[in-house]
C-alpha cells in the first residue's frame, strides 16, 4: 500500500536510489505515492565524501530519515547517515510487513478490490493497530476478538481472520515450568491423569497458547507453554498448575509448582 | 531362549561378588540382570535381578546332554520339548548388599550356590549366603562349580575337595556339585539336570489368599510421557501362596507413613491389579512361583526407587499384624559368618541390629535381651506372621554381619 500524503518530518522511510549526482542522490520512496526526495551529499555518509558512489549504489534500497518537507516546492530533504544500523533494520522489516500486509489484503479479498474498498479497509487497521501488518498478526492470534473495535463488516473480518490464520506465522514466546504432583489413593494414577488433564486446559485454553504437560520422573511433572508473548505465558503456566495442583488436594494428595527443575535424587 | 509358560519355582543364584552368577543367569536365559546404571558401571549386582529360564529337553538325545534352553535342537534337527520354567533370582554377593541377598532368599524355593574354581573356599559372601540360606530353610541347593576353563584339572579337583569340605555339616551338605563354564555355555546341560532333580516344583493351595513379597517396586514411565499414556506403579516380588488375578483388590502393609495431627503412624496401601506379568508375558492370573510384576493404580511416586520393597499384599484383611515391635526367640550362630570368624557375643540391650523378614530389611534397637530372646523397637514396621523366620545382623566394624537367626513370637 502507498500512502498518499506527505512524510512528516523524523519519520524514517524506505526508498530506491534512483538517480546520482555530484551534490547528493535523488530517492524514491516507496511508501509514497509519486514521492521523491533529496538526500544531499553532506547527509548520505559520516565523514569526507570525495565521491558519493563510494557509499551507494543506483537502485539500492536505502533507509532515510526525513530533515524536511516543503509541499509548496514538493521538496523532500533526507539523510542517510542519521539512521544507526538498529533503526535500519528495524524499519526494513515493518516495510517488508507492510508488502506482506499489501498480499495479504489482496488474498483476503481479490485482486480487483477497487482502491476507496482497499483504503478505507487499510485505514481502520491502521487506526486500530498501527499498521495493517500488526492488524493481521493480532487476528491470527485472537481470531475475531481482535477486530471487534473495528468498523468493518461481518465478511470483511471473517476474510482478515482467514488470511491471516492461513499466512500469517505468530511469533510466540515459550515458558516451562514444573508441578510436583502425588496422590496416596488406591487409584492414585487415575487421579494425577486427571490433574494433568486439567493442566492441559480440558480443551478450554485460549486459541492462542498452546499448553502441554509431559511426565519428567514422579512426581514431577513438566508444563510447557507457547504464547504469543511473555505475560499470557506466565499467566497461563501458573494457572495449568493451580488446575493441576487443586485436583490431586481434593484427592488428599498435594501438588507444588515451582520454576526450576528438581535436582533428581536417584 | 525366551520362555514360554508361566514360571513355577524361584531359584536363587547366590555366591561370593564375581564368581558368575549373573552370567550364568545370561547363559541360562538370555537375559542380563544388571540392568540398574550403577551395576552396569561397577560390573556388581546391586539389587536383585530376575530373569526366566525354560528347561527344555531334546526327544532324541540322551541325558544329560537332552538338557537345554533352546528351543530347536539343531543336532537332531528336532524342537525341543518343554519341562518347565524357572525364575531366577540372581542375589548381590557384594559384602555391602547382603541385606539385598537375605531378602531375595526369602522368596527363593530352592538356590544354585555358584562357587568359583579360582579363588581359595569359602569367600567371605560364599559362606555368609550358605548361612543364609540355612537360617531362612532353603536347603534344596545345587552347587555350580564356575569357571573350570580358567584352571586345570588338578586345581578344578583342589577346589571341589575344598567345596565338600566347606558344605559339611550345612543345609548344602549332599548337594551335587557341577563342573560348568557360565561365559563359555560348558556344561549347562548337567546343571539344568542337577536342578531338575534337585529343586522340585513345591505343592501349592491354590485355595489359600493370595501372599505376596515385595522385593523391588518401579515408576516404569519414560521422561516425555503425555498424560493419557501414564502406568501406574509396579510391585515386582513373588506370589507364595493363592492366587492373583487381574482387577484383584490388594492390601499393601505396612503400607506408607502418615503424618497426622502432629504423630507418624503408617497405613495400609489399598489398590487394584491393573496387569500381571509372569513370564515376560502379560497374564490374567498368577499362581506360586517365579517372579511377577504387578501393575496397580498406584501413584507412581509411591513405589519409584523400589519405595514399597519389603511389604506384603493380599487380599485387604488378610495379611498378617504389622509390628513397630516384636519379641523373638534368637538362634546365634557359634562364629560371624565371613574373613575373620570372631565368636558372636549374646545379644544386649540398647544395641542396634539389622533385621531381614521375608523381603523387609529394617533397622531395629533391642528393648530387652534375656537368654534366647529379645524385643526388639523397629525403625520402619514390619508385616509378618508368627513364626517368620528372621536373619539378623551385628554392626561388625564397618558393616552388618550375620550372626543368627530369629522366629517371630
Amino acid at each position: 500500500m502507498k500512502y498518499s500524503g506527505w512524510p512528516e518530518p523524523g519519520e524514517l522511510v524506505v526508498g530506491k536510489i534512483d538517480e546520482i549526482e555530484d551534490f547528493g542522490v535523488f530517492v524514491d520512496l516507496d511508501e509514497y505515492e509519486g514521492k521523491r526526495g533529496l538526500c544531499h551529499i553532506s547527509e548520505v555518509a559520516s565523514g569526507w565524501i570525495k565521491n558519493v558512489r563510494d557509499h551507494v549504489n543506483e537502485g539500492q534500497t536505502v533507509v532515510a530519515k526525513v530533515l524536511d518537507v516543503d509541499e509548496s516546492a514538493q521538496q523532500i530533504d533526507l539523510s542517510i547517515k542519521d539512521v544507526n544500523d538498529h533503526q535500519r533494520k528495524e524499519k526494513i522489516q515493518e516495510w517488508k510487513n507492510e508488502q506482506k500486509a499489501d498480499n495479504w489484503m489482496e488474498l483476503a479479498f481479490g485482486e480487483d478490490l477497487d482502491d476507496e474498498t482497499y483504503a478505507a479497509i487499510a485505514n481502520e487497521l491502521l487506526a486500530e493497530f498501527g499498521s495493517m501488518y500488526d492488524g493481521f498478526e493480532s487476528a491470527a492470534i485472537h481470531g475475531k476478538d481482535a477486530l471487534e473495535d473495528v468498523d468493518l463488516s461481518e465478511e470483511e473480518i471473517d476474510a482478515i481472520v482467514q488470511t491471516a490464520r492461513n499466512n500469517v506465522s505468530v511469533p510466540y514466546v515459550q515458558v516451562t515450568g514444573y508441578v510436583d504432583l502425588s496422590c496416596p489413593e488406591s487409584d492414585g494414577v487415575d487421579i494425577i491423569k486427571e490433574a494433568l488433564q486439567a493442566a492441559e486446559g480440558n480443551g478450554e485454553v485460549p486459541d492462542e497458547i498452546e499448553l502441554e504437560v509431559t511426565y519428567v520422573g514422579s512426581p514431577e511433572y513438566r508444563i510447557q507453554v507457547q504464547a504469543p508473548d511473555y505475560k499470557t505465558a506466565e499467566d497461563a503456566l501458573e494457572e495449568s498448575a493451580d488446575r493441576a495442583a487443586k485436583v490431586v488436594e481434593q484427592h488428599g494428595g498435594s501438588g507444588q509448582f515451582h520454576r526450576e527443575r528438581s535436582e533428581d535424587d536417584e | 531362549m525366551t520362555s514360554n509358560k508361566q514360571p513355577e519355582v524361584n531359584i536363587g543364584l547366590v555366591g561370593h561378588v564375581d564368581h558368575g552368577k549373573t552370567t550364568l543367569v545370561q547363559a541360562l536365559s538370555g537375559e542380563w540382570t544388571d540392568q540398574h546404571s550403577e551395576e552396569m558401571k561397577r560390573g556388581i549386582s546391586i539389587r536383585l535381578g530376575y530373569a526366566d529360564a525354560t528347561f527344555r529337553r531334546c526327544p532324541e538325545a540322551e541325558e544329560p546332554e537332552a538338557f537345554t534352553v533352546d528351543e530347536h535342537c539343531d543336532d537332531h534337527d528336532v524342537d525341543t520339548d518343554h519341562l518347565r520354567t524357572v525364575s531366577f533370582v540372581d542375589a548381590p554377593g557384594h559384602e555391602t548388599l547382603m541385606a539385598t541377598m537375605l531378602s531375595g532368599a526369602a522368596i527363593m524355593d530352592g538356590a544354585v550356590l555358584v562357587i568359583s574354581a579360582t579363588e581359595p573356599v569359602p569367600q567371605a559372601q560364599t559362606e555368609e549366603h550358605l548361612s543364609a540360606l540355612d537360617i531362612i530353610g532353603i536347603d534344596n541347593i545345587v552347587i555350580a562349580q564356575n569357571k573350570v576353563d580358567l584352571v586345570d584339572e588338578e586345581r578344578a579337583m583342589q577346589n571341589y575337595e575344598q567345596i565338600q569340605e566347606f558344605v559339611e555339616g550345612t543345609v548344602a551338605e549332599g548337594a551335587p556339585v557341577v563342573p560348568i563354564s557360565a561365559g563359555q555355555e560348558a556344561n549347562i546341560d548337567l546343571l539344568i539336570e542337577a536342578v531338575q532333580s534337585e529343586i522340585p516344583t513345591p505343592e501349592r493351595d491354590p485355595d489359600e489368599d493370595a501372599r505376596m513379597m515385595v522385593a523391588r517396586s518401579f515408576d516404569i514411565n519414560r521422561p516425555g510421557t503425555t498424560w493419557d499414556d501414564l502406568m501406574g506403579g509396579v510391585l515386582g516380588g513373588s506370589l507364595v501362596g493363592g492366587q492373583l488375578d487381574a482387577d484383584d483388590e490388594i492390601e499393601l502393609r505396612p503400607g506408607r507413613e502418615v503424618e497426622e495431627g502432629g504423630k507418624t503412624e503408617w497405613q495400609p496401601v489399598t489398590t487394584t491389579v491393573r496387569s500381571l506379568q509372569s513370564g515376560g508375558d502379560f497374564v490374567d492370573t498368577v499362581t506360586p512361583g517365579g517372579l511377577l510384576g504387578v501393575g496397580t493404580g498406584l501413584d507412581p511416586a509411591i513405589t519409584k526407587g523400589d519405595a514399597l520393597a519389603g511389604q506384603v499384599a493380599g487380599p485387604p484383611g488378610s495379611l498378617p499384624p504389622v509390628h513397630e515391635t516384636f519379641t523373638m526367640d534368637v538362634d546365634l550362630l557359634e562364629r560371624i559368618v565371613g574373613d575373620d570368624g570372631g565368636e558372636v557375643d549374646e545379644i544386649s540391650t540398647g544395641e542396634p541390629l539389622m533385621l531381614t523378614i521375608g523381603t523387609a530389611t529394617t533397622v531395629g534397637s533391642v528393648t530387652s535381651a534375656r537368654d534366647d530372646e529379645c524385643e526388639v523397637a523397629l525403625k520402619r514396621p514390619v508385616c509378618a506372621a508368627s513364626g517368620s523366620k528372621i536373619a539378623i545382623n551385628r554392626r561388625v566394624g564397618a558393616r552388618w554381619r550375620l550372626i543368627g537367626v530369629g522366629t517371630l513370637r
